[in-house]
Parts: C-alpha cells; sequence; structure tokens
C-alpha cells in the first residue's frame, strides 16, 4: 500500500483526535507536503462537520426510560407490593390524609426501606415480610 | 467509592449492586441509545436495544474479563442486539421510522439528506460512520467491536466514507460492501 493510502485510512481517526501522537504526526508531516492528501483531509473534516451536526437531531433517550429498565431489572419484593394495597385500603377506610401521605411518600422515597420502616405489629398484623 | 471506575462498576454490578446499575445507565445509556436509534430509525426499537444490553450487563456481569475496556464491552452487546431487531424487523417487513423519528421540521433539510444517504450504507459501513466519527472510539476498540482485524477496521471505514461522500456530493453509490461481520 503506497503512502498516500497509509495516511488516508489514519485519517478519521486523526481528525476525531483518538489517532496516536506518532499517527498524527504522521499525517501532518505527509500533508504539509502531499497536495492530494491535503485536500483529502479537508473534505474529511467537513464530513466529520456534517456527521456531528446531523446526529445532533437524533431524539434522546425518552423520559422514564431508567424506571422502565429498573422494572424489569429489580422486580418489587412482594412486601413493597402489599404495601402499596395497605395504602389504599387506609385511603378507602378514611384515615387521616396526613398518614397516608406519609406512607405513601416512604413508598417512593424507599421503595426497598418500607418494610423497616413501619413498626413491627403493623407489620404483624398486614402480614408484611422483611 | 467516590467516582467509581467503569471496571469497577462492573464488578459492584456482579456482586449485585443496583446502585451501580444506575451509575452505569448515567453514563452509557444515552451513547447506547443514540447508537441504536441510528441504526434502527425507532425510538422503541432503540429503547428496546438499550434495555436488552443493560439485561445482558446485569445477568452477565460476573463474566466480564477486563481484557476490552467496559465501553467496548457495552456497544459489542449493543451491536448484536440491534442485529437481532434487524433480523425481526425483516421478518416482520417493518419500514424504518427514520422519517418520525428524526422529525422533519426540527431536523432541516441538510440532515435529512444525511439520513438518506446514511441509509443507502451497508449495515457495517454504519456502524463504522457511528463508532468512529460519533462515538469517536479507538481502532482497536472498533476492531473489537466489530470482530474484524485493525487493517480491516482502516480500509473498511475508509471505503465507507468514501461512499458517504459520494452519494451526499450526488454521485452514483456503487453497491454497498458486502457485510463480513
Amino acid at each position: 500500500m503506497n503512502q498516500c493510502q497509509t495516511m488516508r485510512e489514519l485519517m478519521p481517526w486523526v481528525v476525531r483526535g483518538t489517532a496516536s501522537r506518532p499517527e498524527a504526526d504522521a499525517l501532518y508531516a505527509h500533508t504539509a507536503h502531499c497536495n492530494d492528501c491535503r485536500r483529502e483531509l479537508v473534505a474529511l473534516l467537513a464530513l466529520e462537520k456534517r456527521i456531528h451536526s446531523s446526529l445532533q437531531v437524533l431524539p434522546e433517550l425518552p423520559q422514564g426510560a431508567w424506571n422502565r429498565l429498573a422494572g424489569r431489572l429489580f422486580p418489587e419484593p412482594e412486601s413493597v407490593i402489599i404495601a402499596r394495597k395497605l395504602v389504599s385500603i387506609l385511603e378507602a377506610v378514611g384515615l387521616p390524609a396526613i398518614l397516608t401521605e406519609l406512607i405513601a411518600s416512604c413508598l417512593e422515597l424507599g421503595q426497598r426501606r418500607l418494610t423497616y420502616r413501619l413498626n413491627p405489629p403493623l407489620m404483624a398484623v398486614f402480614e408484611i415480610k422483611t | 467509592m467516590v467516582h467509581p471506575s467503569d471496571t469497577e462498576l462492573i464488578q459492584c454490578i456482579a456482586a449485585g449492586q443496583q446502585s451501580a446499575m444506575h451509575d452505569l445507565y448515567s453514563r452509557y445509556a444515552r451513547r447506547l441509545f443514540r447508537f441504536a436509534v441510528a441504526r434502527l430509525g425507532s425510538r422503541s426499537a432503540a429503547e428496546d436495544v438499550v434495555q436488552e444490553t443493560l439485561v445482558a450487563v446485569w445477568q452477565s456481569a460476573g463474566r466480564y474479563r477486563g481484557t476490552a475496556p467496559v465501553s467496548t464491552w457495552l456497544f459489542g452487546i449493543c451491536r448484536n442486539k440491534v442485529g437481532d431487531q434487524l433480523r425481526r424487523r425483516e421478518l416482520a417487513r417493518e419500514p424504518l421510522q427514520l422519517a418520525e423519528v428524526l422529525g422533519s421540521a426540527a431536523a432541516g433539510t441538510a440532515a435529512l439528506e444525511f439520513w438518506e444517504a446514511f441509509g443507502q450504507l451497508s449495515d457495517e459501513q454504519q456502524e463504522l460512520i457511528l463508532l468512529v466519527f460519533h462515538h469517536g472510539l479507538r481502532q482497536e476498540e472498533v476492531a473489537e467491536i466489530l470482530g474484524i482485524p485493525l487493517g480491516t477496521v482502516k480500509s473498511r471505514t475508509y471505503h465507507a466514507r468514501k461512499r458517504l461522500q459520494t452519494i451526499l456530493e450526488g454521485g452514483e453509490a456503487d453497491e454497498p460492501m458486502p457485510d463480513h461481520a
């Protein structure tokens, strides 16, 4: 392979700054005296810029993606599912709203630690396992 | 650990530490999603791929040997999941939804022209353009992800970007180089 082709194949990594220092130095030394490769490098810089700007229009990861993944990776333990039902029962029987809000907040903030926040007699009544 | 390395995160994930999984997600999910959505042209399919990639990481973190950087390992898994999606899509004959993904109003003509040209590249050429130019991966990392020798990475990347340039300049696009991966 001639030197020009070797240099042209290196160009993408030099342009992106991911080539080694000796590789980058070799390319710059080569383009200092090779007009064809210098033109090629300029064209590649323009392409790189276009690729970069075109990728900007791609959408971002949708909202809630982590929660969906976490739901798949770490399914809720049975105790938390029961505790959620408990909150809705307490609301239905008319427990003061401030208490149900408190329990619901516990659920939101520390789902997996909820069972430790409820006192043991209450856990026993509702058969919540730790 | 104040700011654990990628490898340390994988070790914590292997030990079942959920917060480490969240940290890994924060570092890589966006990059993996952009790779997947560019290849698949569908938000929902790309999110599925990111999920499947990270589920695979959660299940197999204990088998990570550290011979390649974590980013290379993740992109390798993600690339395989994209391949699975494309094969399923071919079976179901679903059309690409790139126009819907890009949103023609926001994208602009230049970007739409780019994505049309990008779509004419072979699978491997698309992967090379994304991994080298967008994600800025080194030659050795690309070789590891695609499972091809270093010299082949360089020559195929050269052909991929020449073909992309030719299409963008309105030239006749030759047939894509066959995929060898």
